[in-house]
C-alpha cells in the first residue's frame, strides 16, 4: 500500500533487505544477482537538509493508517497553487484599490487598443538601463494604429513637462512605444482614464 | 498609378508600405568599396578615451565604497556597528496595504482561509528564498488609509498602520515565525508532497525573535490572547477608531481561525504525509 507514496531504488532495498510481506504477497526478488542491495542504494554525496533521508528497515518506522479521501482533503486542496491566473471582477464601479477592468475592443470604433497583461494590469514600465542612468517608459500590447496612441501619448506627456520635446520611438512590429524619461504615473493615468 | 514598369519605381513602392526598412538595416551594394572607418577621439580612437587596462578600459564599476587599495572609509573606524551580524538577520520581503487589497480586488486571495505565507507565495507575484534568509513577508502601511478587506491574515512582520487598518475593517491578524524548514515546505507545499517527505513540525522562533512573537502589542502568535483583546482596543484608540466587534461578526469562525504553534498548514498535522496522486493522507498510529 504505501508503494505509491514512497518509490525509488532505496525503498526497493529495504524491502529485500526486510523481506516482509506486503498486500498479502511476498516479494521475491526478480532482479538480476549483480545487482545487490548495496548498488541500489543512493549515494550520499547529494545529500542535503531538503533531501530525504534514507530508507532504514521498515520495522523502524512508525505504524501508519492509510486514509484515502480524507476530510481533511479540502486543506490540502486550499494549499495548491492555482493553475491559471484567477478572473477578475467584469463589471465593479470602484475598487479601493482602484484597479479596473478594461473596457471590450471593438476593431470598428477604436482607432487603437492596450490590452492588460495576463495578471489584468495596464502594461506601462521602467526600463532602466546604464546603472540607472537611462530611464525609459516602455508602453506594450499595442493593437491598431500605434502612430496615432503615440501621437495622443506625446501630447500628455510633454504637457506633464510644460511643453517641453521628449523623444519617443515606436516598434509597430512588436507594438511596442517608448518615452525618455520616467512617465509611467503619466501614462498609465492617461490609459486608464481612456479605459485600457 | 496603373501599371508599373520600372523595377526601381516598384522597389520604392514597396518601401513606401515597409517603414522599418531604413539605411540603417539594408545592406551594401554587391561589390561596393569599403572605405577605412575614421576613428573618433585622440589616437584614431583606438583607446576610446577609456584609457589602459584596469577598470576603465573593462568599463566595469568599482564596488560602492571601493577605494582602490586603501583602506575604505566605511571599514577604517570599527566604532559604529550598523552591519554587525548582517549575515544572519532575518529579512522579510515587504507587501504593502495597497499590494494587498489590489490582490483581494482581482480575486487573487482566497478570502475563506487564513491568508498566509503560503496564500502569498500561490498567487505567484510574490516569492520568497529561504535560502537567502528570507523569512516571510512584512506588512509596510502604504495605502493603510485605503484598506477595505476583512480579512484573517497571517504575516512575519507587520507595522502598527497596517495592524490598525485590518483591524479597523473587522479583521484578524497575528505574526507569526516560520523555520527554515518549515519554509522550504510552505513557499510551494505541492513540491514538498509530491516528495513524501512528512510535513514538518514548526519550531520555536530563537531566541532573539521570541519577544517580539510573544508581545501582544505585535500580535504574536504566542501571546496571551486576553492580552491581545486588550491591545485591540488601544491601538483603536491611539489611530482613533471605533473597534468592531469581531465576536459578534457571522464570519467569528472564519475570521479567528489560527494555526497551532507547531503547525505550518491549517487543518493538517505535521508527521502527516499527503499523497497527490493517490489522494491520500498517511497518518502516524
Amino acid at each position: 500500500m504505501a508503494c505509491s507514496v514512497f518509490r525509488g531504488p532505496r525503498f526497493i532495498s529495504s524491502i529485500l533487505r526486510s523481506s516482509r510481506t506486503i498486500s498479502g504477497a511476498e516479494i521475491t526478488p526478480k532482479i538480476p544477482a549483480i545487482i545487490t542491495t548495496t548498488t541500489l542504494q543512493q549515494p550520499l554525496r547529494h545529500s542535503s537538509f531538503r533531501s530525504s533521508p534514507l530508507v532504514r528497515d521498515l520495522q523502524e518506522y512508525p505504524e501508519v493508517e492509510i486514509v484515502r479521501n480524507p476530510p481533511e482533503w479540502k486543506y490540502v486542496e486550499r494549499l495548491l497553487r492555482p493553475q491559471t491566473v484567477p478572473i477578475p471582477p467584469k463589471k465593479v464601479e470602484t475598487l479601493p484599490s482602484g484597479w479596473k477592468p478594461q473596457r471590450t475592443y471593438d476593431p470598428k470604433s477604436d482607432k487603437y487598443f492596450v490590452r492588460r497583461t495576463k495578471n489584468h494590469m495596464v502594461p506601462v514600465y521602467l526600463m532602466k538601463t546604464y546603472r540607472g542612468m537611462r530611464q525609459v517608459t516602455l508602453i506594450r500590447y499595442v493593437l491598431g494604429d500605434i502612430w496615432a496612441l503615440e501621437k495622443d501619448l506625446r501630447k500628455v506627456v510633454e504637457a506633464s513637462q510644460d511643453g517641453k520635446v521628449c523623444a519617443s520611438r515606436v516598434n509597430e512590429m512588436s507594438g511596442q512605444i517608448t518615452f525618455h524619461g520616467d512617465y509611467v504615473d503619466v501614462v498609465k493615468k492617461y490609459l486608464e482614464e481612456q479605459g485600457f | 498609378m496603373g501599371s508599373v514598369t520600372n523595377t526601381t519605381e516598384k522597389a520604392l513602392k514597396m518601401l513606401r508600405a515597409l517603414p522599418r526598412v531604413t539605411i540603417g538595416n539594408i545592406r551594401p551594394n554587391p561589390d561596393s568599396k569599403q572605405r577605412s572607418k575614421r576613428g573618433r577621439g585622440q589616437h584614431g580612437g583606438d583607446k576610446h578615451g577609456a584609457g589602459n587596462k584596469g577598470s576603465g578600459q573593462r568599463q566595469n564599476f568599482m564596488r560602492l565604497g571601493y577605494e582602490t587599495g586603501n583602506t575604505p572609509f566605511y571599514t577604517r573606524f570599527p566604532y559604529e556597528p550598523y552591519y554587525k551580524g548582517h549575515h544572519l538577520r532575518r529579512e522579510y520581503r515587504p507587501i504593502s496595504m495597497l499590494q494587498l487589497q489590489t490582490l483581494l480586488d482581482t480575486n487573487r486571495l482566497d478570502t475563506n482561509g487564513i491568508i498566509d505565507l503560503t496564500s502569498i507565495c500561490n498567487t505567484g507575484l510574490f516569492s520568497i528564498k529561504p535560502d537567502e534568509r528570507q523569512y516571510g513577508f512584512q506588512l509596510t502601511d502604504e495605502g493603510a488609509d485605503l484598506f477595505r478587506g476583512k480579512i484573517n491574515i497571517e504575516v512575519q512582520y507587520a507595522s502598527d498602520e497596517a495592524i490598525a487598518a485590518i483591524e479597523k475593517n473587522g479583521g484578524h491578524i497575528r505574526t507569526a515565525y516560520y523555520d527554515m524548514r518549515s519554509l522550504q515546505a510552505m513557499i510551494n507545499p505541492q513540491k514538498w508532497f509530491e516528495k513524501g517527505v512528512p510535513i514538518p513540525k514548526r519550531m520555536v522562533p530563537p531566541l532573539d525573535a521570541m519577544e517580539y512573537y510573544s508581545s501582544a502589542e505585535r500580535r504574536g502568535y504566542l501571546a496571551d490572547p486576553e492580552e491581545i483583546s486588550k491591545e485591540r482596543l488601544v491601538l483603536a484608540q491611539k489611530f482613533g477608531y471605533e473597534l468592531p466587534k469581531i465576536e459578534e461578526d457571522p464570519d467569528f469562525e472564519r475570521l479567528t481561525a489560527t494555526k497551532d504553534p507547531r503547525q505550518i498548514f491549517y487543518g493538517l498535522e505535521p508527521g502527516w504525509v499527503v499523497s497527490l496522486k493517490d489522494k491520500a493522507i498517511i497518518k502516524p498510529k
